[in-house]
Protein backbone atom coordinates (compact mmCIF):
# COMPACT_ATOMS: atom_id res chain seq x y z
CA UNK A 1 0.00 0.00 0.00
CA UNK A 2 1.77 3.33 -0.99
CA UNK A 3 4.71 1.28 -1.15
CA UNK A 4 5.02 0.03 1.86
CA UNK A 5 3.77 -4.02 2.19
CA UNK A 6 0.92 -4.67 3.73
CA UNK A 7 1.80 -8.42 4.81
CA UNK A 8 5.45 -9.41 5.98
CA UNK A 9 5.66 -12.39 3.23
CA UNK A 10 3.60 -14.18 0.66
CA UNK A 11 0.75 -16.71 2.96
CA UNK A 12 0.62 -20.21 1.24
CA UNK A 13 -2.39 -20.61 -1.75
CA UNK A 14 -4.45 -17.71 -3.29
CA UNK A 15 -7.56 -18.04 -0.68
CA UNK A 16 -5.09 -18.25 2.79
CA UNK A 17 -3.63 -14.92 1.12
CA UNK A 18 -6.79 -13.58 1.15
CA UNK A 19 -7.66 -14.80 4.62
CA UNK A 20 -5.12 -13.70 6.30
CA UNK A 21 -5.38 -10.20 4.23
CA UNK A 22 -9.19 -10.03 5.74
CA UNK A 23 -7.51 -10.94 9.08
CA UNK A 24 -4.50 -8.17 9.36
CA UNK A 25 -6.66 -5.10 7.63
CA UNK A 26 -10.08 -5.71 8.68
CA UNK A 27 -11.82 -5.82 5.60
CA UNK A 28 -15.44 -6.44 6.52
CA UNK A 29 -17.96 -8.07 3.79
CA UNK A 30 -21.14 -10.62 5.42
CA UNK A 31 -20.34 -13.15 3.06
CA UNK A 32 -17.00 -12.67 1.26
CA UNK A 33 -16.61 -16.71 0.72
CA UNK A 34 -19.19 -15.88 -1.13
CA UNK A 35 -17.40 -13.72 -4.04
CA UNK A 36 -15.06 -15.42 -6.72
CA UNK A 37 -11.56 -14.77 -6.13
CA UNK A 38 -11.53 -11.82 -8.70
CA UNK A 39 -13.80 -10.64 -7.00
CA UNK A 40 -12.53 -11.07 -4.02
CA UNK A 41 -9.13 -9.83 -4.57
CA UNK A 42 -10.76 -6.67 -5.91
CA UNK A 43 -12.89 -6.07 -3.19
CA UNK A 44 -10.56 -6.86 -0.36
CA UNK A 45 -7.56 -4.53 -2.19
CA UNK A 46 -10.28 -1.95 -2.55
CA UNK A 47 -11.14 -1.92 1.04
CA UNK A 48 -7.97 -1.56 2.15
CA UNK A 49 -7.19 1.51 -0.18
CA UNK A 50 -10.52 3.15 0.97
CA UNK A 51 -10.08 1.96 4.33
CA UNK A 52 -6.38 3.68 4.23
CA UNK A 53 -7.10 6.83 2.95
CA UNK A 54 -10.75 7.66 3.99
CA UNK A 55 -11.48 9.69 0.35
CA UNK A 56 -15.05 10.36 1.38
CA UNK A 57 -14.67 12.28 3.89
CA UNK A 58 -14.05 15.12 1.72
CA UNK A 59 -17.60 16.25 0.82
CA UNK A 60 -17.69 16.90 -2.71
CA UNK A 61 -16.65 13.11 -3.71
CA UNK A 62 -20.07 12.01 -4.95
CA UNK A 63 -19.51 10.93 -8.11
CA UNK A 64 -17.70 7.69 -7.52
CA UNK A 65 -16.79 5.19 -10.32
CA UNK A 66 -14.52 2.12 -10.89
CA UNK A 67 -11.91 1.55 -14.10
CA UNK A 68 -10.31 -1.75 -13.73
CA UNK A 69 -8.82 -4.47 -16.18
CA UNK A 70 -7.27 -7.69 -16.45
CA UNK A 71 -6.02 -10.35 -19.16
CA UNK A 72 -7.98 -13.33 -18.07
CA UNK A 73 -11.48 -11.81 -18.13
CA UNK A 74 -13.48 -14.33 -15.89
CA UNK A 75 -11.99 -17.54 -16.97
CA UNK A 76 -10.95 -18.58 -13.29
CA UNK A 77 -14.56 -18.74 -12.32
CA UNK A 78 -15.79 -19.61 -15.82
CA UNK A 79 -13.74 -22.93 -15.52
CA UNK A 80 -15.33 -23.76 -12.46
CA UNK A 81 -18.92 -22.96 -13.63
CA UNK A 82 -17.79 -25.40 -16.28
CA UNK A 83 -16.71 -27.73 -14.02
CA UNK A 84 -19.77 -27.69 -11.92
CA UNK A 85 -21.84 -28.71 -14.94
CA UNK A 86 -20.99 -31.73 -15.17
CA UNK A 87 -22.94 -32.59 -12.07
CA UNK A 88 -25.78 -29.58 -11.64
CA UNK A 89 -24.52 -26.05 -13.12
CA UNK A 90 -24.05 -23.89 -10.18
CA UNK A 91 -26.30 -20.76 -9.80
CA UNK A 92 -23.58 -19.27 -7.24
CA UNK A 93 -21.01 -19.39 -9.50
CA UNK A 94 -22.89 -18.88 -12.36
CA UNK A 95 -23.56 -14.94 -11.79
CA UNK A 96 -19.73 -14.31 -11.32
CA UNK A 97 -18.92 -15.64 -14.87
CA UNK A 98 -18.64 -11.98 -15.66
CA UNK A 99 -15.25 -9.91 -14.61
CA UNK A 100 -17.46 -6.37 -14.07
CA UNK A 101 -19.06 -8.48 -11.24
CA UNK A 102 -15.93 -6.99 -9.00
CA UNK A 103 -16.91 -3.59 -9.64
CA UNK A 104 -20.76 -4.48 -8.76
CA UNK A 105 -19.53 -5.85 -5.34
CA UNK A 106 -16.98 -2.76 -4.47
CA UNK A 107 -20.44 -0.48 -5.54
CA UNK A 108 -22.32 -1.50 -3.28
CA UNK A 109 -20.22 -2.14 -0.23
CA UNK A 110 -19.33 2.08 -1.00
CA UNK A 111 -21.90 3.28 -2.55
CA UNK A 112 -20.21 4.04 -5.79
CA UNK A 113 -23.28 4.77 -7.99
CA UNK A 114 -20.70 7.05 -10.93
CA UNK A 115 -19.43 5.18 -13.98
CA UNK A 116 -18.03 2.01 -13.95
CA UNK A 117 -15.79 0.09 -17.28
CA UNK A 118 -13.62 -3.31 -16.87
CA UNK A 119 -11.40 -3.95 -19.74
CA UNK A 120 -9.64 -6.72 -21.11
CA UNK A 121 -6.13 -6.80 -22.67
CA UNK A 122 -3.53 -8.76 -23.38
CA UNK A 123 -1.05 -6.90 -20.67
CA UNK A 124 -2.09 -4.13 -18.56
CA UNK A 125 -2.71 -1.28 -20.49
CA UNK A 126 -2.12 2.11 -18.43
CA UNK A 127 -2.43 4.93 -21.46
CA UNK A 128 -6.23 3.30 -21.07
CA UNK A 129 -6.70 3.48 -17.34
CA UNK A 130 -5.45 6.87 -17.58
CA UNK A 131 -7.04 7.92 -20.64
CA UNK A 132 -10.52 7.19 -19.32
CA UNK A 133 -10.00 8.31 -15.95
CA UNK A 134 -9.02 11.52 -17.07
CA UNK A 135 -12.10 11.75 -19.59
CA UNK A 136 -14.51 10.95 -16.80
CA UNK A 137 -12.46 13.59 -14.75
CA UNK A 138 -12.65 16.19 -17.50
CA UNK A 139 -16.39 15.88 -18.41
CA UNK A 140 -17.00 15.96 -14.73
CA UNK A 141 -18.75 12.72 -14.75
CA UNK A 142 -16.14 11.26 -11.39
CA UNK A 143 -15.13 12.90 -8.74
CA UNK A 144 -13.26 9.89 -7.72
CA UNK A 145 -12.32 6.29 -9.50
CA UNK A 146 -10.40 3.55 -8.52
CA UNK A 147 -8.46 2.01 -10.66
CA UNK A 148 -6.68 -1.13 -11.29
CA UNK A 149 -5.48 -4.51 -12.94
CA UNK A 150 -6.97 -7.57 -11.40
CA UNK A 151 -5.86 -10.91 -12.65
CA UNK A 152 -6.82 -14.33 -11.23
CA UNK A 153 -6.33 -17.55 -12.78
CA UNK A 154 -5.87 -20.97 -10.94
CA UNK A 155 -4.23 -19.45 -7.92
CA UNK A 156 -1.96 -17.17 -9.63
CA UNK A 157 -2.22 -13.59 -9.56
CA UNK A 158 -1.86 -9.98 -10.38
CA UNK A 159 -3.28 -7.17 -8.60
CA UNK A 160 -2.58 -3.12 -8.56
CA UNK A 161 -5.16 -0.75 -7.45
CA UNK A 162 -4.85 3.18 -7.26
CA UNK A 163 -7.22 5.82 -6.04
CA UNK A 164 -7.70 9.02 -8.39
CA UNK A 165 -9.19 12.20 -7.50
CA UNK A 166 -10.41 14.99 -9.65
CA UNK A 167 -8.96 17.62 -7.55
CA UNK A 168 -5.47 16.17 -6.57
CA UNK A 169 -4.46 16.48 -2.54
CA UNK A 170 -1.20 18.35 -2.51
CA UNK A 171 0.47 15.53 -0.78
CA UNK A 172 -0.35 12.84 -3.40
CA UNK A 173 1.27 11.90 -7.00
CA UNK A 174 -0.18 13.62 -10.20
CA UNK A 175 -2.42 10.72 -12.15
CA UNK A 176 0.07 10.02 -15.32
CA UNK A 177 1.15 7.53 -17.32
CA UNK A 178 4.74 7.98 -16.06
CA UNK A 179 3.31 7.50 -12.18
CA UNK A 180 1.17 4.73 -12.90
CA UNK A 181 3.96 2.74 -14.79
CA UNK A 182 6.35 3.64 -11.99
CA UNK A 183 3.67 2.59 -9.39
CA UNK A 184 2.77 -1.05 -11.05
CA UNK A 185 6.75 -1.50 -11.64
CA UNK A 186 7.42 -1.33 -7.88
CA UNK A 187 4.75 -4.30 -7.11
CA UNK A 188 7.05 -6.93 -5.47
CA UNK A 189 6.12 -10.39 -7.33
CA UNK A 190 5.00 -12.78 -4.77
CA UNK A 191 3.35 -16.46 -6.71
CA UNK A 192 1.50 -18.58 -4.67
CA UNK B 1 -34.63 -36.26 12.39
CA UNK B 2 -31.98 -34.64 14.24
CA UNK B 3 -29.31 -36.55 12.20
CA UNK B 4 -31.09 -34.99 9.12
CA UNK B 5 -31.03 -31.64 10.41
CA UNK B 6 -27.43 -31.51 11.37
CA UNK B 7 -26.84 -33.13 7.86
CA UNK B 8 -28.85 -30.57 6.18
CA UNK B 9 -26.99 -27.59 8.25
CA UNK B 10 -23.43 -29.41 7.50
CA UNK B 11 -24.51 -29.54 3.64
CA UNK B 12 -26.00 -25.05 3.99
CA UNK B 13 -22.16 -24.19 5.15
CA UNK B 14 -20.61 -25.96 2.67
CA UNK B 15 -23.25 -25.44 -0.01
CA UNK B 16 -23.61 -21.26 0.79
CA UNK B 17 -20.05 -21.37 1.71
CA UNK B 18 -21.21 -19.51 5.40
CA UNK B 19 -17.85 -19.13 6.46
CA UNK B 20 -17.50 -18.99 10.10
CA UNK B 21 -20.83 -20.36 11.00
CA UNK B 22 -21.04 -23.52 13.25
CA UNK B 23 -24.10 -26.06 13.16
CA UNK B 24 -24.71 -24.40 16.72
CA UNK B 25 -25.39 -21.06 14.97
CA UNK B 26 -28.12 -22.41 12.73
CA UNK B 27 -31.65 -22.47 14.78
CA UNK B 28 -33.81 -25.45 13.37
CA UNK B 29 -36.90 -22.93 13.43
CA UNK B 30 -35.20 -19.83 12.35
CA UNK B 31 -36.08 -17.96 8.67
CA UNK B 32 -33.78 -19.15 6.16
CA UNK B 33 -34.27 -15.53 4.29
CA UNK B 34 -34.70 -12.41 5.29
CA UNK B 35 -33.74 -12.41 9.30
CA UNK B 36 -32.47 -15.62 10.74
CA UNK B 37 -29.51 -16.37 8.23
CA UNK B 38 -30.25 -13.82 5.65
CA UNK B 39 -29.69 -15.79 2.79
CA UNK B 40 -30.46 -14.09 -0.92
CA UNK B 41 -32.13 -15.33 -4.19
CA UNK B 42 -28.42 -17.03 -5.70
CA UNK B 43 -28.75 -18.99 -2.38
CA UNK B 44 -32.27 -20.26 -2.79
CA UNK B 45 -31.20 -21.32 -6.46
CA UNK B 46 -28.20 -23.32 -4.42
CA UNK B 47 -30.90 -24.78 -2.37
CA UNK B 48 -32.69 -26.33 -4.93
CA UNK B 49 -29.72 -27.32 -6.60
CA UNK B 50 -29.00 -29.08 -2.58
CA UNK B 51 -32.00 -31.13 -2.85
CA UNK B 52 -31.47 -32.34 -6.02
CA UNK B 53 -27.80 -33.82 -5.53
CA UNK B 54 -28.21 -34.61 -2.31
CA UNK B 55 -31.67 -35.99 -1.49
CA UNK B 56 -32.91 -36.77 -5.43
CA UNK B 57 -35.91 -34.37 -4.87
CA UNK B 58 -36.69 -31.57 -7.00
CA UNK B 59 -38.78 -28.34 -6.51
CA UNK B 60 -41.98 -28.08 -8.54
CA UNK B 61 -42.76 -24.59 -8.60
CA UNK B 62 -42.07 -21.02 -6.78
CA UNK B 63 -44.72 -21.77 -4.08
CA UNK B 64 -44.02 -24.92 -3.13
CA UNK B 65 -40.13 -23.65 -2.74
CA UNK B 66 -41.40 -20.68 -0.89
CA UNK B 67 -42.61 -23.01 1.78
CA UNK B 68 -40.31 -25.76 1.96
CA UNK B 69 -37.28 -23.30 1.90
CA UNK B 70 -39.23 -21.22 5.28
CA UNK B 71 -36.60 -23.35 7.49
CA UNK B 72 -34.14 -25.69 8.42
CA UNK B 73 -36.69 -27.59 9.94
CA UNK B 74 -39.19 -27.42 6.75
CA UNK B 75 -37.01 -29.10 4.60
CA UNK B 76 -35.78 -31.36 6.91
CA UNK B 77 -39.59 -32.82 7.02
CA UNK B 78 -39.51 -31.82 3.49
CA UNK B 79 -36.99 -34.16 2.53
CA UNK B 80 -38.07 -36.91 4.73
CA UNK B 81 -41.48 -37.23 2.88
CA UNK B 82 -40.20 -36.96 -0.01
CA UNK B 83 -36.65 -38.73 -0.36
CA UNK B 84 -35.96 -41.22 -3.08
Amino acid sequence: MNGFPCLKEPVGTFQQLVDEIVKTKQVSHLRLGKLDHLSQLGFVMSDILLHETKPFEKTYCFKRGIVFGNSVSSLDTDLKYWESTRNIASPALFVYTLPNIVLAEISIKNNFKGESFFFISEKIDVKLLFNTINDFFSTGRLDICLGGWIDVLNGEYDAFVFLAEKEKPETDRELTVENLIKIYNTIPVWSS
Amino acid sequence: MEQLTNELKELIIESLKLQGTTLGDIDNDAPLFGDGLGLDSIDALELIVLLQQHYGIKIKNAEEGKSVFQSVKTMAEFIEKNRT
